[in-house]
């Protein structure tokens, strides 16, 4: 048989001994394990199958009318209105009303290009988003500004975001902070052409507090 | 059958349960067994295809199957294309580009390819990452492990008609899912990793909802899920001694995972060559005993637990490592700060060479292999010092698990198929060369 007994710290379980069988406690806590159970017969029990069968209906029926009981408190919370701090019995949100509560505040989403107090966009056209892109899904032409101090600027900025992956390097990659992903999904329509978002689409986001020349504050949380 | 010659092989290969490979029709070579004291007309026998289409049939897979009434006497699986070309793709993407190709893998645990993919650059780099870098990889394998076992053993379970633990489950990997989200941006295609570190650090509120998950949803879910299956009747006849591996079969074979694990050998790539950080946590590699689909599930619920386990031990060690860097400060492959590269000439330039050029490895060779949740998931890099690889090469445990699905299926009925392939856990991006 072959020797895996020489890695260290790898149990030599070919021919070694296997798990005791035990019975199964079906407990769950800390340091107090599950413990193997496959036998190779039936016991009578289970053999009868009615009896575990109701066990298993026990189980439902008590998280349903937990869930029940939980919606109840919500209710009566939400009618004096405390439904927002309440845990309601469900999962279920009435979308597109609700968002989940737990909604990715960081999530990668449609992409906007950030403004310069001027209105125009703050990207420079220097092809670092377009060049790390793992999808190939940004196009940029370049030309040339009026302003000496900003030299270029991009003349068209393509996202084609049915191709894009949302793995928001273009964010990272980009060296004046001019393109970032919201946390906005709703990225749909009937017609692939317009899955093309150009650069009037994109520059639709508006800052609303100018706080720095080159960092403005977005709608999602920076770390830098 | 008319074409019921054999070609190809020997009857007696060492490693088939009896049998012998036999041509049938254009290109496909069967292995087919003859069951005991049995000569009777092969014309008898029926051949019906199983998948791509069927629901069952995860992604492109084909099944060919020779059946004597109900039983599988002979059978083929055949892959199929689904036309991703990760290694090709690799050759043309910087290695920084190629850890969203990584996600798609085995989309079920996204982390655990990330991580696997940038340790592998890492060691060609020669760096090693930081302690608490490890310390939330670490934590974050664990989290995808549990995913990706929700996941299989949820539609497992339903296709074996028991929807509610599917319900049950599924719920659970949802939160975590939405949970993960919460500290990589997204929920499936997450792209944590980064060469050198990680791309946002975690926050002791992350942990304690993390906790505040097992606690609430997945623990009491999992206790349900043993309550509601383990002992009925309906569970335990359709899996029990059903897709029987031998160890000797499945380490002839090269399978890893759970379904290694569920014949008895306790071969788990966290303990026999312990990465980021494993060697510093204790956990049991959960083993089973016959090699049976019972055994592989029970081999996956307590994998589980062992997560948890494994992330409470870590909890505490990553809270003692606030504030520590998550990146590697080495500018071959780590992206200067943001506030560097707006104010600083050198910092811009490194940040564009990074780009443009990619970490750009020295010359040689890596292999390094991570305990996916599936099995041992390798990567094999070949750096000729440029920015991309020479060559990429993934070990995927899905498709080596495939490879020995035809030992399990051998003997058994038609519906058994569904299971065991469930319990195979063969997820397609992965599988696709």
């Amino acid at each position: 048989m072959t020797d895996f007994g020489r890695n260290p710290g790898f149990r030599n379980l070919v021919d070694g001994p296997v798990l005791p069988e035990s019975a199964y406690p079906g407990e769950f806590t800390e340091g107090e394990i599950v413990t193997y159970y496959n036998p190779e017969k039936m016991t009578w029990v289970e053999r009868m199958y009615i009896p575990y069968v109701l066990s298993g209906l026990a189980i439902t029926a008590g998280r349903f009318f937990s869930n029940m009981a939980q919606w109840a408190v919500w209710f009566f919370a939400w009618i004096r209105g405390k439904g927002a701090e309440t845990k309601r019995g469900t999962v279920t949100i009435y979308y597109p009303e609700e968002q989940r509560p737990d909604f990715s505040p960081v999530n990668r989403g449609k992409h906007i290009l950030t403004q310069r107090p001027s209105g125009d966009p703050q990207c420079v056209a220097c092809y670092m988003c377009a060049t790390a892109c793992p999808a190939f899904c940004i196009h940029i032409v370049a030309g040339e500004h009026p302003d000496p101090q900003i030299e270029k600027y991009p003349v068209r900025f393509d996202i084609e975001i049915d191709k894009c992956i949302f793995c928001g390097y273009c964010e990272e990659a980009c060296p004046v902070d001019a393109i970032r992903l919201t946390t906005d999904v709703h990225l749909v329509d009937y017609k692939r052409q317009r899955m093309v978002y150009d650069k009037d689409f994109l520059l639709t986001w508006k800052p609303t507090v100018v706080e720095d020349e080159h960092i403005y504050p977005g709608d999602r949380p920076r770390e830098d | 059958m008319s074409a019921g010659m054999p070609t190809e092989g020997s009857p007696t290969l060492p490693y088939t349960q009896g049998g012998e490979f036999v041509t049938v029709g254009e290109g496909l070579c069967i292995r087919r067994i003859y069951p005991e004291g049995e000569d009777s007309d092969l014309s008898a026998r029926t051949m019906i295809n199983i998948g791509p289409s069927h629901p069952a049939m995860h992604g492109t897979i084909r099944m060919v199957v020779e059946l004597d009434g109900e039983t599988i006497v002979g059978v083929d699986v055949i892959p199929g294309y689904l036309h991703r070309g990760f290694e090709k793709e690799c050759e043309h993407h910087t290695y920084h580009q190629a850890i969203p190709y990584t996600d798609r893998l085995n989309y079920c645990s996204p982390l655990i390819n990330n991580f696997g993919w940038v340790e592998t650059v890492e060691k060609l780099f020669e760096v090693e990452a930081t302690r608490r870098t490890q310390l939330i990889r670490t934590y974050m394998s664990e989290v995808s492990r549990i995913t990706d076992h929700l996941t299989c053993l949820g539609a497992a379970l339903m296709e074996l008609g028991a929807l509610t633990p599917f319900l049950y489950m599924i719920e659970v990997r949802d939160w975590l899912w939405e949970h993960i989200a919460n500290v990589s941006g997204a929920r499936l295609t997450q792209t944590y990793a980064r060469v050198g570190g990680l791309a946002r650090d975690v926050t002791d509120e992350w942990l304690d909802r993390c906790e505040h998950l097992y606690v609430e949803e997945l623990i009491p879910k999992l206790r349900d899920v043993h309550g509601l299956v383990d002992h009925n009747r309906i569970f335990i006849d359709r899996m029990r001694g059903v897709g029987v591996i031998s160890r000797e079969d499945a380490v002839s074979y090269g399978v890893t995972g759970p379904v290694l694990r569920s014949t008895g050998v306790g071969l788990d790539v966290r303990k026999y060559a312990p990465y980021s950080a494993y060697g510093d946590v204790s956990f049991e590699v959960p083993i089973g005993k016959y090699g049976d689909n019972y055994d592989r599930y029970f081999v996956r619920m307590r994998e589980m637990e062992e997560s948890i386990r494994i992330c409470r031990q870590l909890d505490p060690m990553i809270r003692a490592t606030n504030g520590e860097p998550i990146v590697v400060d080495d500018a071959r492959m780590t992206l200067p700060d943001k506030k560097e590269v707006y104010s600083n000439i050198e910092a811009l330039m490194n940040h564009f060479k990074l780009i443009m050029e990619g970490p750009r490895p020295p010359k040689g060779e890596a292999y390094h292999a991570v305990e996916g949740a599936n099995g041992e998931l390798g990567f094999y890099l070949v750096s000729d010092g440029t920015g991309l690889p020479y060559k990429a090469r993934c070990r995927p445990p899905s498709f080596v698990n495939m490879g020995a699905i035809h030992l399990m299926l051998l003997g058994s009925q038609v519906a058994d198929i569904v299971p065991v392939f469930g319990q195979i856990n063969m997820i397609g991006g992965e599988c696709d060369r």
